[in-house]
Parts: C-alpha cells; sequence; structure tokens
C-alpha cells in the first residue's frame, strides 16, 4: 500500500494543459517516495530508477530550463508526447483546431518557462481506488512505480521548490 | 512520404491521431494514451508497422533502441504531414490577446517616461525588468477576450499585463518587489511602469493579487487625482468614452501635493471593451520624486 502522501514532478506547461484543455483532468506518473535515493539500500523505494524519482526530475528538468539546455532528452521527449497528445486529442475532438494549434505552437516555441518543473503533492487517501501500480516491464526500474489516470486540479496541491 | 494502406480509409485527422498513438506506444507503452481508440486499431497498427519497417529497410525481428528511435521518428512526421500547418506567429499573438503567452517570449520595450524617470539607472533597472516579465514570481494579465468573453477580473477587456519578481540583497533593507506593468501589442511587452516596493514600507501581507499590489503602493507613494467627476484617488479604475471625433479626454485636477515643485507621475492604461467605443482605464498618480527619494535613499544597487 502506497504511503499517505504521493508525489508526482511535472512540467509548468503539462499543469497548465491539463487545466485549459482537459477539464484540469492530469495524466501523472507518481512515487510515495520524492527522493527514493535517499530510502535504505535494499528498500524498494531505492530501486525506483533515478529517471523516476520525483526529485531526479525536478532538480533534472530545472536545471535544464536554467542553462537552457537545447538537447534536453526530458524536455525533448514532452515536446513529442504533447506533439502527439495534441492529435489524437484532435482526433477524438475533445479540443478544436485552434487549440491543437495554441498546443502545438506552444511546444515549438523558444520559451523555456514552459518546461519549468513543479511538483504535485497529492493526498493518497482519496485517489487511493485510481492508483494504477505499473508492472514491471513499464517502469523503468525494479522499484515501484504508479499512475493516476485522472487526477483532479482539487486532488493536490502544486509547489515550486 | 510513406502513404500507410492502413490509414488509407479514414479522413486526416482521424488518421493522424491513429498515426500518433502508435508513436505513443511504441515510445512507452506503459502510457495508455497510446492505446487504440477505433474499432480494429490493435490490426490497423500492426499492418502500419510492418509497412514502414519495410520502407525503412529495417528486420521485424530489429528492436534496437535505434531502430525504435527510427519508427516513432517516421510515425511522427507521418502524422504531422497529414494534418494543415499551424500558423504558429498568429497563433502565439493570439495567446498574448488572450493573456497565455508564455511571458518569456516577449519582446520587452520600455515606455519613453520610465526611461526618462530612471534616467541614469535606466540601463541596470531595465535588465532587472526585464527578469521580471521573463520569470515572474507571479504574474497576471487583462485580456481583451475572444468573441467578446468577459475578462477575468473586475478590470475587464483591456490587454495589461503584471508581473512581479523579488530581488534579494544581502542587506534586508534593500530586498524589494518590482513590479511591472505592461501593455501588450501582440508578441511585444510595452512597460509603462516598473516599481520597486520595499515591504517594510508597503505591506504586502495578504495581497490578494497584483493590482492589490499596485494599490498598496499608490497607498504610500501616491497623490490622489480625480478624472472628470470622479472621486479623488491615487488609484483609479475608470470608464471613458470617445467624442464625435473619436479622441479620448479627459483633464487631471491633482487634489494633493505632498512637497512643492513634486513631479506627480500620472499613467494610465488600459483599452477598449470589444464591441463597444468605451475606454476602461487604470490610473495611478504617483508622487515620483518622493518614490525615487526614498529609492535612492535605499539604493539603487541590489548586491
Amino acid at each position: 500500500m502506497a504511503g499517505p502522501v504521493l508525489y508526482s514532478t511535472n512540467s509548468w506547461i503539462a499543469h497548465e494543459f491539463a487545466t485549459r484543455y482537459r477539464g484540469g483532468s492530469h495524466f501523472v506518473w507518481c512515487s510515495e517516495h520524492y527522493d527514493p535515493h535517499s530510502a535504505p539500500a535494499g528498500s524498494a523505494a531505492a530501486a525506483i530508477a533515478p529517471s523516476s524519482s520525483p526529485k531526479g526530475i525536478y532538480d533534472t528538468l530545472r536545471g535544464d530550463c536554467d542553462r537552457e539546455d537545447r538537447h534536453s532528452s526530458l524536455i525533448r521527449g514532452y515536446r513529442k508526447t504533447f506533439l502527439r497528445l495534441a492529435k489524437t486529442w484532435l482526433a477524438d475532438k475533445s479540443i478544436s483546431k485552434q487549440q491543437y494549434d495554441e498546443i502545438v505552437s506552444t511546444v515549438k516555441s523558444n520559451s523555456w518557462r514552459i518546461w519549468r518543473p513543479v511538483l504535485f503533492v497529492i493526498p493518497e487517501e482519496p485517489v487511493r481506488s485510481r492508483i494504477v501500480h505499473v508492472a514491471h516491464p513499464g517502469r523503468a526500474g525494479y522499484g515501484p512505480e504508479m499512475q493516476i489516470h485522472d487526477l483532479k486540479s482539487t486532488e493536490f496541491d502544486v509547489i515550486v521548490l | 512520404m510513406i502513404r500507410f494502406d492502413g490509414i488509407s480509409s479514414f479522413d486526416p485527422v482521424s488518421a493522424a491521431g491513429i498515426l500518433a498513438r502508435a508513436s505513443m506506444h511504441l515510445d512507452d507503452d506503459a502510457n495508455p494514451a497510446g492505446e487504440g481508440r477505433v474499432a480494429g486499431e490493435a490490426e490497423i497498427r500492426d499492418r502500419i508497422m510492418r509497412q514502414l519497417r519495410a520502407f525503412l529497410g529495417v528486420r521485424e525481428s530489429d528492436t534496437s533502441e535505434h531502430t525504435r528511435a527510427l519508427l516513432v521518428d517516421a510515425l511522427d512526421e507521418a502524422a504531422e504531414e497529414l494534418l494543415s500547418p499551424t500558423d504558429e506567429q498568429a497563433t502565439l499573438a493570439s495567446l498574448s490577446n488572450k493573456g497565455e503567452l508564455p511571458s518569456d517570449l516577449y519582446l520587452v520595450v520600455l515606455d519613453s517616461a520610465v526611461q526618462e524617470y530612471l534616467g541614469s539607472h535606466f540601463e541596470s533597472e531595465s535588465i532587472l525588468v526585464r527578469q521580471t516579465v521573463q520569470s515572474p514570481d507571479r504574474e497576471q494579465h487583462f485580456n481583451a477576450g475572444a468573441d467578446g468573453e468577459q475578462g477575468a477580473t473586475d478590470v475587464k477587456n483591456t490587454l495589461i499585463s503584471l508581473f512581479s519578481r523579488f530581488f534579494l540583497s544581502k542587506f534586508p533593507a534593500r530586498s524589494f518587489t518590482l513590479l511591472v506593468t505592461g501593455q501588450r501589442y501582440g508578441m511585444t511587452m510595452r512597460v509603462v511602469q516598473a516599481l520597486r516596493i520595499y515591504s517594510d514600507v508597503v505591506d504586502l501581507n495578504g495581497t490578494k493579487d497584483l493590482l492589490d499590489m499596485l494599490q498598496r503602493f499608490t497607498n504610500r507613494f501616491g497623490t490622489d487625482v480625480a478624472i472628470n467627476d470622479s472621486k479623488p484617488s491615487a488609484f483609479l479604475v475608470s470608464e471613458h468614452t470617445p467624442d464625435a471625433d473619436n479622441k479620448l479626454s479627459w483633464d487631471f485636477a491633482i487634489q494633493k501635493s505632498e512637497a512643492k515643485g513634486d513631479r506627480i507621475w500620472v499613467s494610465q492604461f488600459g483599452g477598449r471593451l470589444p464591441g463597444q467605443n468605451a475606454f476602461k482605464a487604470i490610473t495611478t498618480a504617483i508622487n515620483l520624486d518622493k518614490y525615487l527619494r526614498f529609492v535612492g535613499s535605499r539604493g539603487w544597487e541590489i548586491r
């Protein structure tokens, strides 16, 4: 069973798009450990891959934004994901062509500000029934990783560290 | 450019969706957004992948990272080509109208009035102004709305943006919040005010928004003005209608002057309500010399 609080690092623009275009419904990867690498050696948390660590993602993303790293693999990945998501949302008619253009223009722009990290702090109990425990092949490492597919804006706090 | 048989019966938007989901699934099969949405999409996806591998000369058994990346990029490119191109500049300008443009995309220019009062401090202060606009702690935007939508605050339908950023000095009394007010013109932010707010003289506790912050500043450094028949205040929200020649006019009557000879800086910004002739404005009247004396006493440097 997950701890009482879950943590999820996301780009600011992911939060903004979910608010603007998805009715406040967020898809998040989350973990009950903000910094798995401070967990005792041999524990399940310590087996969480760095690329799945909320702290690891936060620090990497903040560094990439501060240094305006054009080769940031995280930002490159996010950009591609949003371009694909925008197409699927346009195809299922959950967004208009104007909204599709807004998403495309924003993620393709020169803004670094949109990629800055924000931390979601999610009380576990209200979302417990909707936590998806990701099976091993889908995880980056051996440690536990979770998803919530429809996290509402009212179910978490947004923190900038 | 490969033409996929499996999606030839779909309209371009639906076909792009199928390709995008195939790309997402291949890139990260744990992402539910990559799951099929249309009937028979799994079979369609299989056909697409076989055709793509054949086109790229990649064996079915090749599951290397390099090949996976190649396939994903090809799917993304094919999906992109199915849709009409986005006019990114026009879309970004539209986002600016709505107050939704990322602030670090603005070209920041300082109004001549701001340049004048900053004088010899213009160069150093304009760096702080640009930092504040492009990386604010807080921002607030008033917009003209789309198709007659109303803005989110009491001051509606004006293309005004406010930004604030805290600048820390090793000397606490020199730390301040810079409050910048700008008027948006497309991708340009014309700064009409840039005010240092020191929290020991202007109480910022419980500030509900940046307009509130500006009003608190004018409570300390403002001087009352009246516009036409309005009640005198250092911070006014007013509505004006152009005359028959489409000209706006109002008389400022300065009610108080704390020190003889002090310059009173009346700053007004606003815009027209969509579909209406009225002009809504925020007017602030600041005792400029009182403010500048105060900033001078704290020191312009923030080291």
